[in-house]
């Protein structure tokens, strides 16, 4: 007897087919893709979400966009599920039934990576998206705050040069380098008797004062290049003597910019902002107990919800900050707020080295 | 002229580390096994001897330490011999909420099969084996003998040359025994080559070539079914340290064994006999 293979049924062999041709490993990838993507689960992260969505710190850019951003993932992930095809346990992926009926484990292994991928994709969606409008609320040069250490405004009070000759003086850190100092300046019109615009001088570092231009009834942002860049520590400000308007700097209406960042680090800072720790610590916790096992899920989502824990402690005011330029995000990251961040780091590289297990022969059984 | 060999292990090893005890399991200590084609060869022994673990090294589920394991002429994982070997494990695969028709579907797809045909054939293989009304139920409703006529279905879907069945007839009840007896007769008659773990010894005698004994980890006794079965030195009992009373006892379970091999019964319960008459344990 010959050891060829015989024709089989449905046409198999007579078309040469391998069992690991693009159907059947498309049939596998889109098993493994539902097998993540449950109900229960898109539920979990879903309602996360949206609880998340309601947060102080996810109106960065409105509320609107976020929740439309969410619904719209909701319809999107309920199709993709819709055309994966029915669920399958994960344990079929282990079951020693499975690696008897596919020769190329390494296509398989692909193949099924690719569906957990998406997968998890799908799932992180909301993630990926929340930070959108905040994102594009942002939209221009991103650039490195440089915290504003002390300001003083004489004869005050804060942020107001209320009188001919008044003048306010500024002290940044002079750890970062400044490329600009952008100032948002508005009239006082509310007690004005005398609506001709005032004139700003700017001093930097003690040197002699120069004209930044007028205040007239619109309130102005005066942009105030340094080239090159270097460190700011004393900056003076005056209203010229003379008749006109009162001038009033709001919060945040003060600030020297520094290095310029790229667009993609803002996304993940925007990303961090938007959302709450907490709640991804949460999430983090379902999602590890569900996917990995119980150590690896005590220590990756247990570890990053004590530091989502202690949070607070380390990034005061962020619900204060979307509109004062880039600094809570940064001061998260690179100032004080880096533990979340090493933590949420963690749980992910935890994430990308444990997924493996599910298709080991080692754990298939005996 | 002599058959094709589909599926033969040479000296196969394979250890399991264990969490209760400190040492490893060692499940197989130099098993060989060979399959031809056209030839039913059982595989017997008691729990804990090496069945599963033998099966799944010489498909590959589970590599050996030591030793080698060939499919069709090429190890497992190369070649197309898994795609000309059906396999029913011990367990039932968790298909969950899968239904019974889109199971055999799928297992179609992964071997390649045109969508039509993997419906047309997953059909088929339903009425076979008895399976039409509960192609539409969900597998987690199925019943444990519905399960396991799923599962020869599942492994028949490619019409493979070559059978690997774990317990096939676990958990049937006698119509559904016959009912899978009778397709593996079938089988036979058309030239499978079929390998099959079982604890039944009616099964066995109705199926089998021949019959390999496998004892903790290794090949016992192999040769003809009938000369495997009738001999009475495949089956002896040693006991140690026997005092008079033990003796007594010993007599009375050994013509019990003799009802029970005569009556045709699961070498399951064998084992539950000499587990609860564990007479090595009275050793003085």
């Amino acid at each position: 007897m010959s050891l060829a293979a015989p024709p089989g049924p449905g046409g198999l062999r007579e078309k040469g087919r391998s069992s690991s041709s693009p159907a059947s490993l498309l049939v596998l990838g889109r098993l493994s893709f539902r097998e993540v993507l449950n109900l229960p689960l898109f539920l979990g992260f879903l309602a996360a979400a949206g609880l998340t969505a309601t947060l102080p710190s996810a109106s960065l850019g409105g509320r609107g966009p976020t929740l439309f951003a969410l619904a719209a993932q909701a319809v999107g992930a309920g199709l993709a599920a819709g055309l994966a095809g029915p669920w399958v346990e994960g344990g079929l992926f282990r079951s020693p039934w499975l690696l008897a009926q596919v020769p190329s484990r390494t296509r398989m292994v692909l193949a099924g990576g690719v569906g957990q991928a998406l997968s998890l994709l799908v799932l992180l969606l909301p993630a990926l998206l929340l930070p959108l409008p905040a994102w594009q609320a942002r939209a221009g040069p991103f650039h490195q705050g440089i915290p504003l250490v002390e300001q003083t405004f004489r004869p005050g009070p804060e942020g107001f040069l209320s009188s001919s000759g008044a003048q306010a003086l500024l002290r940044f850190s002079p750890r970062r380098p400044a490329r600009a100092l952008v100032l948002r300046a508005e009239p006082v019109l509310g007690s004005a008797k005398d609506y001709r615009p005032a004139t700003l001088l700017l001093s930097l570092e003690g040197g002699p004062w120069r004209s930044l231009g007028e205040v007239g009834i619109e309130p102005r942002v005066f942009r105030f290049p340094l080239e090159p860049a270097r460190p700011l520590e004393e900056v003076r400000l005056r209203r010229k003597s003379g008749p006109g308007l009162f001038v009033y700097f709001p919060p945040g209406g003060i600030q020297a910019l520094g290095p310029s960042v790229p667009a993609g680090l803002v996304w993940v800072l925007c990303w961090i902002a938007a959302w709450n720790l907490a709640f991804l610590a949460a999430m983090a916790l379902s999602w590890a107990g569900t996917r990995l096992s119980r150590p690896v899920a005590l220590f990756a989502g247990g570890g990053w919800a004590l530091l989502a824990l202690a949070d607070p402690l380390f990034r005061p005011g962020l619900p204060l900050a979307p509109y004062e330029g880039i600094s809570p995000g940064w001061d998260l990251c690179g100032g004080r707020g880096w533990l979340p961040l090493a933590g949420g780091l963690l749980f992910l590289l935890l994430l990308a080295w444990k997924p493996g297990r599910a298709w080991t022969r080692r754990e298939a059984g005996r | 002229m002599e058959a094709s060999l589909l599926l033969e292990g040479r000296g196969l090893r394979r250890a399991f580390p264990s969490r209760r005890a400190r040492k490893a399991v060692r499940a197989l200590r130099g098993a060989d096994l060979q399959v031809r084609a056209g030839e039913v060869v059982a595989l017997l022994g008691p729990n804990g001897s090496g069945k599963t673990t033998l099966l799944h090294c010489l498909l590959g589920i589970v590599e050996p330490e030591e030793g080698e394991a060939l499919l069709f002429g090429a190890p497992p994982g190369r070649g197309d011999g898994l795609r000309r070997t059906g396999f029913l494990p011990e367990e039932d695969p968790p298909w969950g909420k899968l239904k019974g028709r889109e199971i055999l579907e799928f297992t179609a797809l992964l071997h390649g099969m045109d969508r039509a045909a993997a419906r047309r054939r997953a059909g088929e293989l339903l009425g076979e084996l008895g399976l039409s009304g509960a192609g539409e139920r969900k597998f987690r409703g199925y019943s444990k003998g519905m399960a396991r006529r799923l599962g020869l279905a599942s492994a028949l879907v490619h019409d493979p040359d070559l059978l690997v069945l774990d317990e096939p007839t676990a958990g049937l009840d006698p119509l559904g025994s016959a009912l899978v007896l009778e397709k593996l007769l079938a089988l036979k008659e058309r030239g499978k080559g079929i390998l099959l773990a079982s604890h039944v010894f009616r099964e066995v005698e109705a199926l089998a070539d021949r019959v390999v004994v496998l004892s903790r980890g290794l090949v016992a006794a192999q040769g003809p079914a009938a000369q495997v079965l009738a001999d009475p030195e495949v089956w002896e009992l040693r006991v140690r340290g026997l005092d008079p009373a033990g003796r007594e006892r010993l007599e009375g379970l050994a013509a019990r064994l003799g009802e029970v091999l005569r009556s045709g019964p699961a070498l399951r319960g064998l084992d539950e006999v000499l587990r609860r008459y564990s007479l090595e344990d009275q050793a003085p």
